[in-house]
């Protein structure tokens, strides 16, 4: 659906910005389209195997692509592609996007490899947020648009993170960031889990929503979700190549004349944004937003203008690969899909612990 | 000695009063009176909410307290690091996945193999941290931060098992978030061994423990065998942190926010901060506890969520104070 920047790379603009060839940051121009191409194919295959793989009808991947290209109403596989697993596809792969965008901005703006919507707290804060306007605990909040309210949910937490992690001072440990998002994460939860015993809900479905669920996508959802993610990604586009700037350093950023407040304004809003957006069709996935970056960073370089299109595919690509999973896992059940991506997530945080340097 | 003595004094009348009123209130309320009586003399209109299900539940909740302040003092201690707690190291985690693991392959399994389980599961946690730890270097953030992602490979092993079997879910969700409820005499056999057996020991290892404060080389260079004292301390912690998750499931931020406040009143020495530390652990429990089963009744909170409502914001605020760190 979003065809890759890939002219951004040229090597017009990048002469614009010599130092950031200098620093590093050149990846082979030669490949990057073609890892493009590669990823859109895996994105495409994760979302037709997610039309189709394990159901208890037998369904088949041409029926996936018949649902596609020519709909045919009178056909029981296709009505039940198109009514469940269609919107069902597209709001894992949208949430994947949203949460894996997130979590590339906040790393890039944090400087902070450890930066990711759910160990910062910011999921669940969108989380908590969701859960006092589903259960109409506040009135006046259950009129309100959903994602607003998430967003206002994932705005609080965000700002709170930002002090108390002390991301305003100048010089800061990482570690001190997420031990403050884990802290704030517990208290989140403990205040869902209250919220919905005060409530008196089954045990299940707040399980189930705290991990993150896709099985009861709607097409509104979609609707929903889909302009706030465009307007996420452009703003994430539009301040991509600053990000590069600030890898660099703050000082050598705001020596090069861009604007420190500015990007951290742009981005924040755009983080909130992805994230609420996220949080309020799929609940808040954990550890996608943690690994997709990295992977990412791994396969082609650390040019924010290549990083922000490549990460918003893989994100996708692996949410669908993880929704055909969680199908799998324990076929015919279906289970929620945050659980494979915290099977996934969970070992990759724990390898990357081992190789955080303090310093 | 003077302030230790006060700070204790005033500590027990403390817990005396939420003692007696963790007795009198409830679902059914009981005048102070008839609780003093029925404790004296026994009482037949209330003597089995008292003595059958609120006094149980008392001794177990300061039991507990005692037992993860203890631990998080010690954990403090030996990692010289403020932020430390048993939770941060795994091993709530651990016992959560070794229980979990427990309900759902064996559900036959008598009741009694849950605390066992958990034991297990804390001690397997803390084995695997520490294997981890001598392998990419001993420096406090990195242990915290290992801990915590080693807690997440633990929670997601959970989450998986209780999707996979949502029969286990309420069940193992009541014990996941820490609760009292429902606990009898026959658990207190579960801790009270436990605690008789490490407490001698942790006041043992306090002097060493001051000496480590001083750091590893003055340590060493005052004939104090620091990587023994170290590692016995580790184990008495985690010995502590696993049987009173055991008991009462995973109460979280106890062991972080007790030593802390101790500190706070008697100053550092360990012999007088492992006395206050404990005393305020089953302070924080005990009135987490009349809280949870206040605010709504006849509904019941887990007391581990209003505990983590008390200990996440302070935790927050200590990483204020802590800059340099």
């Amino acid at each position: 659906m979003i065809s890759p920047p890939i002219d951004n790379h040229s090597e017009q603009s990048l002469r614009r910005i010599p130092v950031i060839k200098e620093a590093g940051f050149s990846v082979s121009s030669m490949f990057v389209p073609i890892q493009f191409a590669i990823l859109f194919a895996v994105l495409v295959v994760g979302f037709l195997l997610s039309l189709v793989s394990y159901s208890s009808f037998n369904l088949t991947l041409n029926d996936g692509w018949q649902v596609l290209l020519n709909f045919d109403t009178n056909n029981i596989n296709h009505q039940i592609i198109s009514t469940l697993r269609l919107p069902r596809a597209l709001v894992a792969m949208m949430a994947g996007m949203g949460m894996a965008l997130a979590g590339l901005l906040m790393q890039g703006i944090t400087r902070n490899p450890l930066a990711s919507p759910s160990l910062f707290g910011i999921g669940y804060g969108a989380g908590l947020a969701f859960t006092l306007s589903s259960l109409g605990l506040l009135p006046f909040v259950t009129e309100l648009p959903i994602v607003l309210v998430c967003f206002i949910g994932a705005l609080i937490t965000g700002v709170l993170v930002f002090f108390m992690g002390g991301l305003h001072l100048s010089r800061i440990n990482p570690i001190r960031v997420v031990l403050a998002g884990v802290a704030l994460n517990f208290m989140l939860v403990s205040l869902v889990r209250a919220l919905v015993i005060f409530a008196d809900n089954g045990a299940f479905s707040i399980f189930y929503w705290l991990v993150g669920n896709v099985s009861n996508a709607q097409y509104t959802d979609v609707d929903l979700a889909f302009p706030w993610l465009i307007l996420g990604f452009s703003l994430a586009l539009f301040i991509s190549h600053k990000l590069n700037l600030l890898a660099l350093g703050e000082d050598m950023m705001q020596s090069l004349g861009a604007g420190l407040t500015h990007i951290r304004l742009i981005g924040g809003f755009s983080i909130i944004l992805l994230i609420a957006t996220s949080v309020s069709i799929a609940g808040p996935i954990s550890f996608v937003g943690l690994i997709v970056p990295h992977i990412c960073r791994f396969l082609i370089g650390r040019d924010h203008r290549l990083l922000v299109p490549f990460v918003t595919l893989a994100g996708g690509s692996l949410m669908l690969f993880a929704d055909v999973l969680s199908r799998a896992i324990d076929f015919p059940n279906d289970n929620p899909i945050g659980i494979v991506t915290a099977l996934i997530g969970a070992p990759f945080f724990l390898y990357l612990a081992t190789r955080t340097r303090n310093d | 000695m003077f302030i230790l003595k006060t700070n204790v004094i005033s500590l027990v009348v403390l817990w005396l009063c939420m003692a007696a009123l963790s007795l009198a209130v409830g679902a059914v309320s009981v005048p102070l009176e008839d609780v003093v009586l029925t404790i004296i003399s026994g009482n037949p209109k209330y003597d089995f909410v008292i003595m059958e299900y609120r006094m149980p539940r008392l001794i177990i909740a300061s039991l507990v307290g005692c037992a993860l302040a203890l631990s998080g003092t010690l954990v403090q201690a030996v990692v010289r690091n403020p932020l430390a707690s048993p939770d941060i190291f795994g091993v709530t985690a651990g016992a959560g996945l070794a229980v979990v693991c427990l309900l759902a392959f064996y559900d036959q399994s008598p009741h009694y193999w849950i605390p066992l389980a958990a034991l297990m599961g804390g001690f397997s946690a803390a084995i695997v941290l520490l294997l981890i730890i001598r392998r990419i270097g001993f420096q406090p953030s990195r242990v915290a931060l290992v801990g915590l992602a080693l807690s997440a490979v633990c929670g997601s092993g959970i989450d998986y098992l209780l999707s996979t079997r949502p029969e286990e879910i309420s069940g193992a969700m009541l014990w996941l978030t820490g609760s009292i409820w429902g606990r009898s005499w026959n658990h207190l056999s579960l801790i009270l061994p436990w605690l008789v057996i490490l407490v001698p020991i942790a006041i043992w290892l306090s002097y060493r423990l001051d000496l480590l404060s001083l750091g590893e080389e003055v340590a060493t260079s005052l004939g104090e065998k620091v990587n023994r004292t170290q590692v016995s301390s580790m184990i008495v912690a985690v010995a502590l942190a696993s049987a009173s998750v055991s008991v009462c499931g995973a109460i979280s931020f106890v062991g972080l926010v007790a030593p802390h406040l101790a500190r706070l009143l008697v100053g550092g020495r360990h012999f007088p901060v492992i006395f206050v530390a404990m005393l305020l652990g089953a302070l924080l429990v005990v009135t987490a506890d009349i809280v949870a089963r206040t605010l709504a009744p006849p509904l019941e909170f887990p007391a581990g969520i209003l505990v983590a409502m008390i200990g996440a914001p302070y935790f927050i605020l200590l990483l204020n104070r802590y800059k340099s760190w």
